[in-house]
């Protein structure tokens, strides 16, 4: 049994202890959300935030999590309405929207540590996330909107 | 069948969207509009009930009583604005209320059941809006005649005397007014009109097409609420993984079940024997984690069969005993080849190879599959809903009626999932553990080894040039895996140029990697190899290759006799090569001037051009890059100008060709399927590279429109920007490349390469 905090609600799981935190959020708590991309760390697709920091849920095993806090896609704001969700929107980012959790959950992270990142910091951030759609421009002017707007 | 996770989903979504804030979600739509069968749509010649609940006026639309529209959609949602363009297309002559609508996918079964009622339901070759904008206006102006006829029947006003506007019909002279709610009923008894009886808008009073409309599913995009066909989940739903043959054509000798059974949670291992993609074994467990924990642990032999030992090296030396003997087909023969060739005063000839490819969409292969003793039921990420149904029909052994089909989102397609390998493997397991829904799901590796590859191809080019530096021949001789018009040959044999003499060959040399589409299809690969070509053509000529390339396509010039450059088989309203020409050097002109053609760039820098007509669509891509001095280079801008006739959504159309632009680059910089022993050697993103931000160039985008035919706008750039970026490099005093991908060579500059030793 492992008892974590996930998007402020205490849960307890009850599965293996290698599990990955990407299949307790979405085969035991239904948080879709967060989605799985490659399984190794290399797409970013799983992003959530550990204790508000930006990390890959699919190499997280749920044991390092006992009293943790995690934060997914769904938790992100109450009503959808982080200043980076309505950016995505006024920038109509997302094509498949696949890996468009995750490409949020990283720039949050991003701009919860750096108001105001420049392009350069911006890029550094997120090339860990792959998009196969190519939306990679409306990210960086989404951000960019985010920050100067939040 | 119903569910409290599909009633949530519909309760969280029974909203109209406004047109600045959308509740609407899309994805639930999807799982929902298969779930309306029966429920909400009455057959068309029966009457409606009380008035009380929503009206289909025809398979197009739904009315509710509130006024709230449903359009109905065909194409899959892959990213590409399928929905909102085709609900602009719909919306258009309807007058429908843009802010009182929803959307849903089609029922395959109703289209079915219906003599396909729904045209053309692929989602592929950017053939949605071309081979549908029609029957959608056609269809919208039906329907709004339909209404305005019924308001007619209600009020004894004339139907010339109303006006139908955001969902109502109003008589201006009187004040008096039906919503399309309050008309509903009695529409749906009016016999639908003669679709050549309606009169369809002129494109000046376009108010929904051309429009830059929000996409209705981006909102669900950002807030995780988006539902793909992984994100299923229905009561009781057990989880399966699976393990294919790591030959193809491999068969599974034994296993150990025993092993797998072990494991916490694991509910039964079920052999598949051998399809479409050789046998596999399958693990249903409660968690999809425990399932993929026992197939990893469980022993399994394979017979690796007849091709375990093939690899690249081998494929590659088989398709070059293709250059000798003869064609198998002769896809062009203009003029005489070998006689210009022979008293031309110069002869250039090269050869070009492109690998195997992977289409890798960033959601995993799944499918869920609930099959009973006399139904079955699937939940489908596919691009081909159609044939994804007739194969799950067939591997539940039931009649396609005992079945129902439910379109889900998808995570990225690319052509992948014109497959329907995973769908059939579904039913397959679930009719093994019947009455309980399985979802199938794939690792990414499992996605990466197990696809349909784009084919590799081997192609030699020759050309020939006369004292003046014309182009007076050109042989291409294709060697391929197999004999595809679509993947292996289109773009080989449309070429509009200026030059009397063509011949166009193509030679099969089979190979036993299984085969399917990818983005871009046969243009991804020929245009790389003819725009290359012709670069080449242009320096041996010591002519400017815009300069050369805007003298081949004078439309006074262009070869009466052109092959289309789309399937021969498809719709295609006949364009004459003199205006296609015409066309694509319009657009050629544009990128040129845009991308300040012929000013100097600075040292170790470099431009290229590239063209390429794509059913309907005209796009020229020139690339700027600069050569680092480590051995690769950076691409820096990218500048498009295109012409697919016209825009439904242009900011849309801008976000299809900055993807096209990515997926080009990724192909073009690192795509290699490599095979050895068999099977792939790639196995997840760390070994088959995926273009990154920090790899991104500026992008820009022109239009250029002609208001001519509809082409599309998912597609066509994706084959033009490798050749530009390849002939930008050669232009930046780097390498000629002729084969694919670009890690594979050592960007520096020719006179560098020289001055160690290297020839040039």
């Amino acid at each position: 049994m492992i008892s974590l905090t996930v998007n402020g609600r205490s849960v307890t799981v009850d599965v293996a202890r290698d599990t990955p935190l990407l299949w307790v959020l979405r085969d035991k708590l239904g948080l879709t959300g967060t989605k799985f991309g490659c399984g190794i760390g290399a797409c970013g697709a799983c992003t959530v935030h550990i204790n508000g920091l930006a990390a890959y849920s699919c190499l997280t095993p749920i044991s390092a999590l006992d009293d943790q806090s995690v934060t997914t896609i769904e938790g992100l704001s109450p009503q959808g309405q982080h200043p980076l969700q309505r950016a995505w929107a006024a920038e109509q980012v997302p094509q498949c929207g696949y890996c468009q959790s995750g490409q949020i959950m990283r720039a949050a992270a991003l701009l919860a540590r750096n108001h105001s990142p420049s392009r350069d910091q911006i890029v550094k951030e997120m090339k860990a996330n792959i998009c196969r759609c190519g939306t990679y421009l409306r990210i960086v002017r989404a951000i960019e909107r985010a920050a100067t707007r939040s | 069948m119903g569910n409290d996770y599909l009633s949530k989903l519909m309760a969280r979504t029974d909203k109209p969207h406004a047109i600045s804030r959308r509740a609407f979600i899309l994805s639930a739509a999807a799982v929902g509009g298969g779930l309306a069968i029966g429920l909400r749509i009455a057959p068309l010649s029966s009457p409606p009930g009380s008035g009380k609940e929503n009206i289909e006026i025809n398979n197009w639309i739904v009315v509710a009583p509130d006024n709230v529209v449903t359009l109905r959609i065909a194409q899959i949602e892959m990213g590409q604005g399928a929905i909102t363009s085709m609900a602009q297309l719909l919306a258009e002559e309807l007058e429908v209320d843009w802010a009182n609508i929803k959307t849903e996918f089609i029922s395959i079964t109703t289209h079915l059941n219906r003599d396909r009622v729904y045209g053309w339901t692929n989602t592929a070759r950017s053939d949605g809006v071309r081979l549908s904008q029609q029957l959608l206006r056609t269809s919208g102006a039906q329907i709004r005649t339909m209404l305005v006829r019924a308001a007619s029947q209600q009020l004894g006003i004339p139907e010339s005397e109303l006006v139908a506007e955001n969902s109502v019909v109003r008589h201006d002279l009187t004040g008096r007014k039906l919503t399309y709610g309050e008309l509903a009923a009695e529409a749906a008894k009016i016999a639908v009109p003669d679709p050549a009886s309606v009169k369809l808008k002129n494109p000046e009073d376009w108010k929904y097409i051309g429009k830059s409309v929000e996409r209705v599913d981006i909102p669900s995009k950002t807030d995780g609420s988006a539902v793909y066909g992984i994100d299923v989940r229905l009561p009781g739903m057990k989880h399966a993984a699976i393990a294919m043959s790591p030959f193809f054509g491999g068969k599974l000798i034994s296993y150990d079940s025993s092993v797998a059974l072990s494991y916490s949670g694991v509910r039964k291992v079920v052999h598949l024997k051998a399809g479409k993609t050789g046998s596999a074994v399958a693990v249903v467990a409660d968690d999809w984690w425990q399932a993929k924990m026992a197939i990893d642990a469980m022993p399994m032999k394979w017979d690796r069969g007849a091709q375990s030992t093939t690899d690249s090296a081998a494929i590659l030396a088989k398709l070059q005993t293709g250059l000798r003997g003869p064609p198998d087909s002769i896809l062009r023969n203009d003029g005489d080849v070998e006689a210009a060739t022979a008293s031309a005063v110069q002869r250039l000839e090269a050869q070009y190879f492109l690998p195997y490819l992977e289409q890798a969409p960033m959601e995993p292969m799944n499918c869920t599959a609930l099959v009973t003793d006399d139904s079955f039921e699937v939940w489908a990420p596919t691009q081909v809903p159609e044939s994804a149904m007739r194969t799950a029909a067939t591997a539940a052994g039931m009649p396609r009626d005992k079945g129902n089909l439910h379109i889900m989102q998808i995570g990225g397609g690319f052509g992948r999932r014109q497959e329907s390998d995973f769908v059939a493997q579904a039913v397959r397991i679930a009719k093994a553990v019947k009455g309980t829904p399985v979802k199938l799901l794939w690792t990414r590796e499992d996605t990466m080894q197990h696809s349909f590859y784009r084919p590799i191809n081997f192609s030699r080019v020759r050309g020939a040039l006369d004292a003046e530096g014309n182009l007076v021949a050109w042989a291409h001789r294709i060697v391929a895996p197999s004999d595809n018009e679509e993947r292996s040959k289109l773009g080989a044999d449309c070429l509009l140029y200026d030059v009397p003499n063509m011949s166009v060959e193509y030679v099969v040399r089979s190979c036993h990697v299984p085969e399917g589409q990818m983005r871009g299809v046969g243009f991804a690969t020929h245009c790389f190899i003819t725009q290359s070509f012709i670069d080449e053509l242009a320096r041996a000529a010591g002519k400017d290759i815009y300069e050369f390339q805007h003298a081949l396509l004078d439309p006074e010039r262009t070869p009466d006799v052109v092959p289309a450059a789309t399937v021969k088989t498809g719709a295609m309203p006949s364009i004459s090569p003199r205006a296609r020409a015409a066309r694509l050097r319009t657009v050629l002109t544009e990128a040129a001037s845009k991308a300040n053609w012929g000013d100097f760039l600075g040292p170790n820098r470099g431009r290229g051009i590239a063209v390429v007509e794509e059913a309907n669509a005209f796009y020229a891509v020139v690339a700027e890059v600069t050569i680092e001095g480590n051995g690769w280079f950076s691409v820096d801008r990218i500048v498009v100008a295109g012409d697919p006739g016209f825009l439904v959504n242009p900011d849309n159309a801008n976000a299809q060709v900055e993807g096209s632009v990515v997926f080009a680059l990724t192909s073009a910089m690192y795509g290699e399927i490599t095979i050895r022993e068999g099977g792939v050697v790639e196995r997840n993103f760390d070994t088959y590279r995926m273009l990154r931000l920090d790899e991104m160039p500026k992008v820009e985008i022109y239009w250029v429109l002609s208001y001519q035919n509809w082409g599309g706008v998912g597609e066509p750039v994706v084959a033009a920007v490798a050749p530009a970026l390849t002939n930008a490099i050669y232009d930046a005093g780097g390498p000629r490349i002729r084969s694919l991908p670009l890690k594979n060579h050592r960007i520096v500059k020719r006179d560098r390469e020289a001055s160690e030793g290297k020839k040039p």
